[in-house]
This record gives C-alpha cells, structure tokens and sequence, in this order.
C-alpha cells in the first residue's frame, strides 16, 4: 500500500512538473545573440555528428573541412561546439539541435544525411540560427552537397585502367542516393577507361561496420576481383585487400598509411570551400537559405597517389580525366545512359538534371547487383 | 550464492538511489582525469533534462516509447516470460499502424487514431503470438524466438522505408507525413502519448493486483505445475499475456509515429525495446515505476548533448548512462541475493 502511495505521489509530482513546464516560455531559448554585431571572432557554430569527429571516415571529414574553413576564416576553434554520437532519430535530433540553441549558436552543421528530415523542421523553428545540412530546401537551412561521383568517377577510372580483367569490385555501406551516385560514378568511369568494364557491387547495410566490410571485401576478392572501389568507413576493406593481394580506392580520408600496400589513392570530401562560403555568408547577414550548394572539382578531392603502387602514366591520365571534368569536356552522366534493367535514363545528347543527379535511383548499366 | 525470501519495502526504495549515487560518484573518477569538475557536469546533466521545460519535453518524448516497452516487457516477466522481442512488436506495429496511417482511407479525426491505435496494438499482438504458439505448443524456448523475430521485423521495416514507403526527393529512408487528423494532441512540448501511456499503467497495474486474471498470473509465476494442479490452463495463459505484452510494444510505434516523428521510418525502435528490458528490470515489474524510470532514462540520454557542450568527450557522456545503469543493475541483484561464505568444513560463517 505504502509503495503504491509513493508511485501515486511521483506521478502526480511528475505532472504537476510537466503542467509548470507548459505555463513557463516553451520552444527556444536562443540567447540574444543576433543583437550584438557577428564577426569572426564570436560567431558561434555548433556540429552535429552521427560518429565521433576522428572516426578515421565520414564524421572526420566533415570535421576537419570545418576546420579548414574556420581557420582560413580566423575563427578560433573554441567558438566550435560539437555534440558527437546523435543518432538519426527526431528526439535526439532536437535534443541536440536545443542544446546548441541554448548555447547561442548562430549556425549548426548537420554531418549526416539522415538528419535532413529532423533538421528541416526545426530550422524553421528559429530564425537566429542558420542551419547547414544535405538535404530539403526549407527556410532557415542551406542546403549542400558535393557532386562525389567525379571523385568516384576517376576512382573507377583508374581501376579500370590497372586491373587485368573487365570485373571490378565495389563495397558499398547503405542505399541513400549520394551512396548510389558514388557506385554509379564508379562503374562510369570504369566504363570510360575500357567499354567492357563491369562493376561487382556488395552492400554491408550500415554505415560503419569492420566484420561486415571485411567480408564484402573478402566476397569480392573470392571472386576473382583484384580492384575495388569502397564508399565504406571503416578501415577494413583497405586492410583486407592489403593482405589479400588486392588493390582500391581509399574513402573519405587519405587512407594510404592504413594499408600502405593496397590503396592507389583516395577519395576526400572537401567541404572546407562550402563552409567557408556559408560561414562567411551568416557573418555577413547575408546568409541565403534558397542556396544549394552542389560543389564538384575541389570539393570531390582526391588524394596524392601512392606512388608505390601507381605507374605514372595512370596518374597521368587520371589527372587529364580531372582536368576535363572540370572543364566539362567529360559530362558523368551524359546521354546514351541506361541503367542496369535497360531503361533508357538519358537520351544520347543530353545531361541528366542536377535534381535527379542528386536524388538517383537507379544503377547504371555496367553495374552487376541492385538496391 | 542465495535467493532472499523478502526484501523490506525501505531497501527497495533506498536501494537505487544510493546505487545511483555510487555509480555517479564512479564516474565522478572518470570525470576528474578528463579534466572536468564532476560536480558541475552533474548539475549541468540533471539541470538540462530535468528542471527546465524544454529539456523536461525532450527527456519525456524520449521516454515515451521505453514506456511501452517497458510496460510489455514487465507484463511478460510477471509470468517469467522472457519477451525480449519489444523491439520488434514495436517495429511490427509501427508498419500495420503506418500503412493504415499512410495509404489506408481517411477517417473523421478520432476515429483514425482509434483504428491506428488499434491495428498498432494488434500488429505487435500477432508478432508476439508466433512466439506464444510455439512457447505453448511446442516448449521452443522464447527468449531465442522472440529475440530473432526481431530481425526479421526490423529489416521488413527497413525494406518498406527504403523501398515502397520511402518518401520522393528524400535521400534516407524514411516515409512521408501522416495526415494532420493522425497526430496525436500535444500537451506542452510533449505529447498527450504521456496521459495514454499512465493511463494503461494503471489498467495494467490493476489487472495485474485486483483480478482473477493478475493472480492467475503470479499463480502461474510461482510454479506452473501448482498452477496446472489448481486448474488454471498455462498454455491460454501464455498466450494472453504475450499477445497483451506484444500489444503493449506495439503501441510504442503508436505513441512514436503519432506523437513523436509523424513518419515511419528504417530502424524506427532505436533499441527502445531493449532498454525496454533494463527499464522493467529496474522498475521491478512494476507499471507506475516503469513511467517513472522510462523518463529517468529519456533525460539521461538527453543529457548527454549537454554535456558534451560544457566539452567533456563524448564517451565520457555516454560512460556516465552506462555507469549508472551498471550500477543500480547490480545493486538490484545483491538486493535479492546474498552473498554467504563457506567454510571448508561446511560450517557457514555467520554474516556480521
């Protein structure tokens, strides 16, 4: 009986909490901040992260091109506030996005894909606070992305160009459109260095996962593949090539010293350009949330090549591909393009809308596997 | 080792708290070698969760859904069922209730969220019902059944939002909105889920303590074959209580889909049914505690953001929730066993 008193007694306390709570200023609580004049030196930035900031992959990236920007803009590092190991799910999401409001951020970075449903419906909720993240175009929120399929398209290019046979591999993590881009343009620039090339793809289904990404690399290479490509975080395919005799493309970080003997080179994103545009923009008050930034060249990096393990003329003719992506004398995806059903995607022709570029759903011809 | 025949109701009591406590002042260790005052960072924690409304909001809509799992997996444990499949009744229920939500014919504003509540409750019923079937019927041991149904569950979910579900020009998986007339009220900045979710405590708490049904329960609980002996069939039994404990984590998909995210989306449980498990556990089975230790675990997850702001490393956060946890599991486990030492001639040594 007296334990059921006391239960009673904390619910009602609870709810006399709760009814408090509704009375007093619910929703934000952003310190005055947007009142007092924003410059470099106090400007505010929070980042969300769905890792840690040195996970040897992704959130690392991410991490470091923020920096990048925020040093060339002098912005010293302490005025960075990182909440790590959010997962994407609405309440921890908000939790955090609160958090950081609390603090009077005047601009949070959303490192992960999956927050941009979360995100989207609370930038509205405070128009202090600029928020950055991949994803819908909604006031308050700039959206951004970078066009790694011309990365990934000289990552196949140059497998195509050093493996022996017409099958190369890939490791994929999870079907989200950007991943699916990074296959396709994989498969296209192998395709473009030898027409009968075809591309094995596995999936692990998770973003980071060293048992899984061990075996697809193990899958691949029983199958007779010798080059891999990867969009995959963990250090894991790289050293399971390394001690198969196998070769691929590092991801997200220069991953050379991970398997000195395996990667050819990397792919980097490099969002420090974009950042230092958005950063400079919310100093500014000119930030311009109908944005969206779809960056290529630069920002779809590469690494220095492994000088070890790739002959100079492969580096060469990477480097002349580079050139005339930039340049836009090699269009990724241009017309004729068929996915791997036989539907007709492009018309011999014409490009591929940016829209559809960035929210693809489909796998290109030389692509052997689905979604 | 030994089983105690009672524990007085104040260690019950006491008990956590001062497991609390010790597991604070644990970490309060880890907290100083990092460079941080362990005080502050308490404060700072319970503070931000707790005594301010927005953070009191987010502990609570992080709490709801481990509510309803908790609520189930005390149902079952009450029978000594071990349900560990909360986390996929929950999954299961969000996809009867969310196709309803999404594709099935628009209702007048009550009476969609009536069906809902509904086809939520009785798609984590029916999951669960597999594992009663072939617990009754067949003796297959449910822990394992309902532990692997979870990922069948989980990844049918995942197949839907990243396949058919999936809402256009979304780059993760996840479903359009539900109509506005399947929202479930606000109360505050949470959800009136909360007023939903005391309510069934009370039904539960009330079958479970003032009818037939509840003392067949714990009749059942304490021996089966005394149970069988007195005429009370264990098999019904078994199914009741795993379809009423499957029903329960279904509606976490309710109170989620409804009150929370108003999507469906992959992976949509989050582990809510686990620590479902953990939540049971600590609140002994009982339904008003598990509200209580629901929102006690929401604000220590939700506090871990604000923790990181004052700077201390992520891990150390987490360290924290996961300390406290430990903690008070174990100090349950010496609440109900003692530890005795035995001579080697047999002769126990009087406990001092």
């Amino acid at each position: 009986m007296k334990k059921k008193l006391i239960s009673i007694l904390l619910v009602v306390a609870m709810a006399a909490m709760l009814l408090t709570g509704c009375s007093g200023n619910s929703g934000n609580q952003t310190k005055d901040t947007a009142k007092a004049k924003l410059d470099y030196s106090n400007i505010k930035i929070g980042e969300i992260t769905s890792l840690v900031v040195n996970d040897g992959g992704w959130c690392q990236a991410t991490h470091q091109s923020l920096l990048a920007a925020m040093k060339e803009l002098g912005i010293p590092e302490e005025n960075l506030k990182v909440i790590e190991n959010v997962a994407e799910d609405q309440v921890s999401v908000t939790n955090a996005y609160n958090a950081l409001a609390s603090e009077g951020v005047n601009l949070i970075v959303g490192a992960s894909a999956g927050y941009a449903t979360f995100l989207s419906e609370l930038a509205g909720k405070n128009s202090n606070i600029i928020v950055a993240q991949q994803g819908d175009q909604v006031p308050n929120l700039i959206g951004y992305q970078i066009r790694n399929y011309e990365g990934m398209f000289l990552a196949g290019y140059a497998c195509a160009l050093m493996s022996p046979t017409d099958t190369l591999g890939f490791a994929a993590s999870m079907s989200e459109a950007s991943v699916r881009g990074a296959i396709n343009g994989y498969a296209l620039g192998a395709k473009y260095a030898n027409p009968n090339a075809k591309v094995k793809l596995v999936w692990a289904n998770s973003w980071y996962d060293v048992d899984i990404e061990t075996q697809s690399a193990k899958t691949l290479i029983n199958q007779g593949i010798k080059y891999m490509g990867m969009e995959a975080s963990s250090p894991a395919i790289p050293q399971t090539c390394q001690e198969n005799g196998a070769y691929c493309i590092g991801y997200n970080v220069d991953m050379k010293d991970l398997a000195p003997k395996a990667v050819l080179f990397s792919y980097m994103w490099n969002f420090a350009p974009i950042y230092k545009d958005i950063i400079t923009s919310v100093v500014e008050g000119k930030a311009d949330t109908s944005k969206y930034y779809y960056e290529g060249g630069e920002c779809a990096n590469i690494s220095a090549f492994n000088e070890a393990i790739v002959p100079k003329d492969v580096q060469d003719k990477v480097l002349q591909v580079k050139a005339d992506l930039a340049s836009g004398k090699i269009k990724v995806f241009g017309g004729e393009l068929k996915d791997n059903k036989g539907n007709i995607l492009v018309p011999a022709g014409q490009t591929m809308s940016d829209d559809k570029i960035n929210t693809q759903q489909f796998l290109v011809e030389n692509v052997i596997g689905s979604f | 080792m030994e089983k105690k025949q009672t524990v007085p109701l104040y260690k019950k009591i006491l008990n956590p708290i001062i497991c609390v406590l010790l597991g604070l002042a644990f970490s309060a260790i880890f907290i100083i070698i990092s460079g941080f005052d362990p005080l502050t960072v308490f404060a700072k924690m319970i503070s931000y969760s707790f005594l301010n409304s927005m953070g009191l909001y987010g502990s609570i809509n992080g709490a709801l859904p481990l509510m309803f799992c908790g609520l189930s997996v005390a149902l079952a444990f009450r029978m000594k069922l071990n349900n560990i499949g909360a986390e996929g009744q929950f999954a299961i229920g969000a996809v009867l209730g969310g196709w309803f939500a999404l594709y099935g014919p628009s209702l007048p504003a009550p009476f969609g969220l009536i069906v809902m509540f509904l086809l939520c409750a009785l798609g984590g019923g029916l999951w669960a019902a597999i594992a009663a079937a072939l617990k009754a019927y067949w003796k297959i041991n449910e822990t394992i059944v309902t532990l692997m149904f979870n990922y069948i569950a989980l990844l049918f979910l995942d197949y839907l939002c990243y396949g058919p579900w999936m809402a256009p020009k979304q780059t993760t998986a996840i479903t359009p909105l539900i109509p506005d007339s399947m929202y479930l009220p606000g109360l505050g900045g949470t959800s009136s889920a909360l007023i939903l979710a005391v309510v069934i405590a009370l039904l539960l708490q009330f079958y479970l303590q003032r009818t037939t049904g509840g003392y067949q329960i714990s009749v059942i609980r304490d021996s089966s074959q005394s149970a069988t002996y007195a005429g009370i069939s264990v098999k019904r039994f078994i199914f009741i209580v795993f379809i009423l404990s499957g029903a329960l984590a279904g509606l976490a998909g309710f109170v989620k889909v409804t009150g929370i995210l108003h999507r469906v989306q992959a992976q949509l449980p989050g582990g809510a049914g686990y620590t479902g498990i953990v939540v049971a556990y600590l609140s002994q089975f009982n339904p008003l505690v598990v509200i209580l230790v629901a929102i006690l675990f929401g604000g220590l997850q939700n506090s871990c953001a604000a923790v990181q702001i004052m700077g201390v490393p992520s891990q150390i956060a987490t360290m924290i929730q996961g300390t406290i946890m430990i903690f008070v599991i174990a100090g349950e486990f010496l609440n109900h066993y003692k530890i005795s030492f035995y001579r080697e001639d047999g002769m126990e040594v009087p406990e001092q």
